[in-house]
């Protein structure tokens, strides 16, 4: 009987437990579930574990490159730098829930939280909840976010690893926040994108909704954006290689300045200062490059098996799916969001510095570009050029004010460098977050059914053409 | 065969969606095809190694320098109307 007992055991801990065969696992049944050829499953697990491999080079480097920086603000000014980006956001997240042994429960919530989700559009009778959540890079890292967020504000001091009714708790809000939020934001995107027929799966659904709503209060929807130009050279930022290396050069190689040259120890013979702030800068780039390509990876074959699988399950459900997707709609409205949003991160960070606050906020490309993109191009659809700058503008002040807020309780562990900085995470999840640190798990159970009666009050706003949204119906 | 490549700002979202919906499309019409995803940056200095690559239409002048690839802009990436229209007529051309 142990004996079976302790290979059940070494099973759950040596293969359930280990995050990279776990989702390959999934990957392999996902597959033969859809009467894919085996060898092609196999493939698909081992893509899945390779991404997987890859992602965490990627997660590693970036602690390294980017942890003695802040070691070295923190020695000599007691402020603490963190980065609201969303890779940085799931870095801190993996590597310290890998540091818990607790990694794997990251694909736990995610798969609960996409059962959830499938759930809720099988008895959208009842539910009203009409869209599922396809955003598979999303998906994981929200995922890994949240958990990391709660656990440490709730188990954090117990240093065990995540106990499974939070693993459930966690996975069960994840899933109502997709379904509910992307369920959300469906009538404004079917206005932005002429009925495209899809809705947002991202990190701003919530955010997109407020802009999309306040953007008619300020502004006139017929003085477009689209009829403005925008400077030419900020082209060079579609691409991500290159937008990453400058905006860390900017805001972090402005730090390595601060902290002067005898903070550092590299080769005195091969570099001048400058030519090694660069390269360590440009050294984010790299490692986002790896982590993107590890992300793709495995995310393909998740995304492929996940999509195959509600296909079958849900014929008329609405796609939730990239922010991005929305801006072919709206060429224009990413690049003003992007302008005036980091004016309102630019203005929030030196009052950070003016309040000495002991957390100070790098800016991240991707909080910059897609977070603010897309509520500009939202804004803009309600609103107009005057809605499409403002919003963007307190947008960004709330990403670096909301981030550093919900920061300052999740510093400690050294392997956390930032937040996911996006408009939701900055608002909704900073503050459960910071509630869970004083009430615990009990706030994101209530959260659960309080976010579920928002589809109830949508549906009582327009009964009669509700479903006619769904493809199906 | 075919080789595709989708692209888009990360190559992690909205060129996954693409895709996808390419590789749906092109096995209705018939084609035999490989379809990558890539990040616009890295899309740029690959898309000479393939056939055809499809972007967001805002995204298309970034491709001035891709050798024999036919770049397709896309307005709306998830509809498969447009994805076919473009791809047979980037085909004929």
């Amino acid at each position: 009987m142990d004996l079976l007992l302790n290979a059940f055991l070494g099973f759950v801990n040596k293969f359930l437990g280990q995050a990279p065969l776990l989702l390959g696992t999934v990957v392999f049944i996902g597959y033969l579930l859809l009467g894919r050829k085996s060898y092609e499953a196999l493939a698909g697990f081992i893509k899945t574990f390779v991404g997987f491999k890859i992602l965490q080079v990627g997660t590693g480097g970036l602690v390294a490159t980017f942890k003695p920086i802040i070691e070295s603000l923190t020695a000599k000014y007691g402020i603490q730098a963190l980065v609201i980006d969303p890779y940085f956001g799931q870095t801190s997240a993996t590597e310290f829930l890998d540091t818990m042994g607790s990694l794997a429960f990251v694909g736990y919530v995610m798969m609960i939280a996409f059962a959830f989700n499938i759930l809720l559009v099988a008895f959208r009778k009842f539910t009203k909840i009409r869209t599922l959540f396809i955003t598979g890079h999303i998906m994981y890292q929200q995922s890994a976010v949240l958990l990391w967020a709660l656990y440490w504000v709730i188990e954090g001091t117990t240093g065990k690893p995540v106990s499974a009714p939070l693993v459930v708790v966690t996975g069960l809000l994840m899933g109502t926040y997709w379904s509910v939020m992307s369920n959300l934001i469906i009538e404004a995107t079917q206005e932005v994108t002429d009925g495209a027929g899809f809705t947002i799966g991202h990190q701003q659904m919530f955010g997109a909704w407020v802009a999309y709503k306040l953007g008619g209060l300020l502004g006139d929807k017929e003085h477009d954006v689209n009829h403005v130009e925008t400077p030419g050279f900020l082209s060079i930022l579609n691409d991500n290689v290159v937008a990453n290396s400058l905006i860390m050069t900017l805001f972090v190689g402005v730090i390595m300045v601060i902290l002067g040259e005898e903070t550092f120890t590299y080769n005195r013979a091969n570099y001048f200062f400058a030519t090694y702030i660069w390269e360590t800068c440009a050294f984010f780039a790299v490692y986002i490059t790896i982590l993107l390509t590890g992300v793709r990876m495995f995310v393909a074959e998740l995304t492929a098996s996940f999509q195959g699988i509600s296909d079958k399950l849900l014929k008329g459900a609405v796609p939730a799916v990239d922010c991005a997707v929305t801006f072919g709609f709206s060429p224009q409205a990413p690049t003003f969001g992007f302008i005036f949003g980091f004016f309102g991160q630019l203005v929030a960070i030196f009052t950070l510095i003016a309040i000495q606050s002991p957390v100070l906020i790098i800016a991240g490309f991707i909080c910059l570009f897609f977070d603010n993109g897309t509520l500009a191009v939202f804004a803009n659809k309600a609103g107009g050029r005057r809605a499409a700058a403002i919003i963007p503008f307190i947008a960004g002040l709330i990403q670096v004010f909301g981030s550093a807020l919900v920061l300052t309780f999740l510093v400690g562990p050294p392997e956390v460098i930032g937040w996911m900085g996006m408009f939701d995470w900055a608002t909704l999840f900073a503050g459960t977050t910071i509630l869970s640190k004083y009430l615990g798990i009990l706030v994101p159970i209530v959260l659960i059914p309080l976010l579920l009666i928002i589809p109830q009050l949508q549906y009582k706003r327009h009964a009669e053409t509700y479903f006619t949204t769904m493809r199906d119906q | 065969m075919l080789k595709v490549l989708a692209a888009c700002g990360n190559g992690m979202g909205s060129s996954l969606i693409i895709k996808m919906k390419i590789e749906k499309v092109l096995k209705d019409m018939g084609l035999d095809c490989e379809v990558h995803h890539a990040s616009v940056g890295q899309a740029k200095s690959d898309a000479r190694n393939f056939d055809l690559v499809l972007v967001s239409h805002m995204l298309v002048k970034e491709f001035s320098n891709s050798g024999k690839a036919k770049i397709i802009g896309l307005i709306n990436l998830l509809s498969e109307q447009e994805i076919r229209d473009k791809v047979e007529a980037a085909l004929k051309s």
